[in-house]
């Protein structure tokens, strides 16, 4: 791999010791990481281990207390809809976030408003460029001939392809996907992963997705991060992964 | 990175076909239609509701006068005005209550999912849409010609047009209640009307509370306008003070209404929101 000879220069996205609590409890406790372009990333660990925080905190939904964000060489600022570095990080969400009332196309198109003119976004007016762009994504996932169908139309797995098709429109650096097969059949599952997993390598993309299986993370990803109670604790390449390192970091929390 | 002008056949076929389609000829011409309908309804209302803005520029400055005039507010007639406030809400909340509890068993009828006789249930749903679609006002209008002036008349109205409105909230969210408990109770052996009392009644019953303190808001509102037409409360006081022009006393029961409306829905939905 070209990207061996690790420089900050290189990465696409670079999280340091970034803390996050919700009163008492910690859900975030200084997780450093960087992702390299066109990198596929499974993000492992037991539910509440604060795999959405860390992602949300990353894309601005959320406000980390500490600790810092760098989308290659910019700074990422914290606060709501700030964070995001201008629409450059992607998110693809578990229960796929569509406009429901919106026809697949104008879904994808919402991927386009933070660099289009408001009244463009307020009227639902895309230039042309655009437009074709938007196509073009949906063409990518596979998903061409549902492009006028109303987003509540579509089964479970064609809304995923539609909103990874809205995150590619974004033209992103990152895309970070949070559990996005987790309500998915199985067969489905591995066609999303896939499609993620080419999109990092076409488009030279990070992708950090977050998964609950251990042998999809194992098949798909170039590297797995193991996150527990808000700490990093796994940090290979998929290969190395066995299920001695699974087990401790699924391991029951027994204190409480 | 994927650039646009690199975009397949495909896609530009495919955006080509959904703008046609998307801008249909009959498309737009339907839109069209509507927005002349839409402007056609509008202009006739307008012109029903006999709307005139100079009306309302001559109108305005009269009012001013009396507003001026009616300061300051006169207190002499105090213990009078809140005995008639005290007609008002306890026309209200007797009215309001009689309401619920005839509309309790109506709700049930009315409920496609519990009703013990489903050839009742279209009827049961008529008449509560004629109980609601009657105002207060109009049934108060027949009953003081009936029973003769004074709060009782107000009761009556109040709890027929309210009891359509109880009997479809509750009939809501009883036909909304998720019957797996029911059915579930159903199977211990227990009886239709012990399973519905197990295990609906819990459910429904901070609903019915919290409906009937709504419409008590709303009732204590609409009440005191009754006395408009002869039905007892403060109504009744504010159209003498109108029709004598004696804007200090009018002002003054203004003054009271609202007072009290607003004591009364601060309560009403701080009680609201501890039932839930």
């Amino acid at each position: 791999m070209a990207a061996q000879a690790v420089d900050v220069m290189t990465n696409a996205l670079r999280i340091d010791s970034m803390s996050k609590r919700f009163g008492e409890r910690v859900a975030l406790a200084g997780v450093s990481f960087s992702l390299r372009p066109g990198e596929f990333v499974g993000l492992l660990g037991p539910s509440g281990a604060g795999k959405s925080t860390l992602f949300r905190c990353v894309a601005g939904l959320e406000r980390a207390d500490s600790g810092g964000a760098l989308l290659g060489e910019q700074t990422l600022g914290s606060g709501h809809g700030s964070g995001n570095g201008g629409g450059r990080i992607a998110m693809v969400f578990q229960q796929f976030a569509l406009v429901d009332r919106l026809s697949a196309l104008d879904n994808v198109l919402a991927g386009r408003l933070g660099a289009v003119p408001a009244w463009r976004g307020v009227l639902r007016r895309f230039s042309r460029e655009d437009r074709m762009f938007a196509m073009h994504c949906l063409e990518r996932v596979s998903m061409l001939d549902h492009a006028e169908q109303r987003a509540d139309r579509l089964s479970g797995g064609q809304k995923q392809r539609v909103a990874i098709a809205r995150a590619l429109a974004q033209k992103p650096d990152v895309i970070l996907a949070d559990e996005p097969i987790a309500s998915l059949d199985p067969t489905l599952a591995g066609g999303i992963l896939a499609l993620l997993r080419s999109i990092a390598s076409v488009d030279n993309v990070a992708v950090i997705c977050s998964l609950h299986q251990l042998s999809f993370a194992r098949e798909y990803s170039d590297r797995v991060i193991g996150i527990r109670a808000g700490k990093i604790v796994l940090d290979c390449d998929a290969s190395g992964v066995d299920d001695e390192a699974a087990e401790r970091l699924y391991e029951r929390v027994t204190t409480g | 990175m994927t650039d646009p002008a690199r975009s397949s056949d495909a896609s530009v076929k495919a955006l080509a076909e959904y703008d046609l389609n998307r801008n249909s000829i009959v498309g737009r011409t339907k839109l069209w239609i509507f927005v002349l309908a839409a402007l056609l309804f509008y202009v006739v209302s307008w012109r029903l509701a006999e709307v005139d803005l100079s009306r309302l520029a001559n109108g305005l400055p009269k009012l001013g006068q009396w507003l001026v005039r009616a300061w300051p507010p006169n207190f002499t007639e105090l213990p009078i005005f809140i005995q008639r406030v005290g007609e008002t809400v306890a026309m209200a909340a007797i009215g309001t209550t009689v309401a619920t509890l005839l509309a309790i068993p109506i709700a049930l009828l009315a409920s496609r999912n519990l009703t013990p006789f489903p050839a009742l249930y279209l009827p049961a749903r008529w008449l509560l849409n004629a109980l609601r679609g009657i105002d207060a006002f109009v049934f108060a209008l027949l009953f003081v010609a009936s029973v003769g002036l004074g709060p009782f008349a107000g009761v009556i109205g109040i709890a027929l047009h309210t009891c359509g409105s109880a009997a479809k909230l509750i009939a809501d969210a009883a036909e909304n209640a998720k019957l797996d408990a029911l059915h579930a109770i159903e199977t211990t052996g227990a009886s239709r009307i012990v399973s519905v009392c197990y295990a609906l009644v819990p459910d429904l019953l901070p609903v019915v509370l919290s409906s009937m303190l709504y419409l008590f808001e709303f009732n204590v509102r609409a009440s005191t306008v009754l006395g408009v037409v002869g039905a007892g409360g403060i109504g009744q006081e504010l159209k003498n003070s109108m029709d004598l022009l004696d804007f200090p006393r009018l002002f003054t029961i203004i003054i009271l209404i609202f007072i009290v409306v607003t004591v009364l829905d601060q309560l009403s939905g701080w009680l609201r929101k501890r039932l839930t």
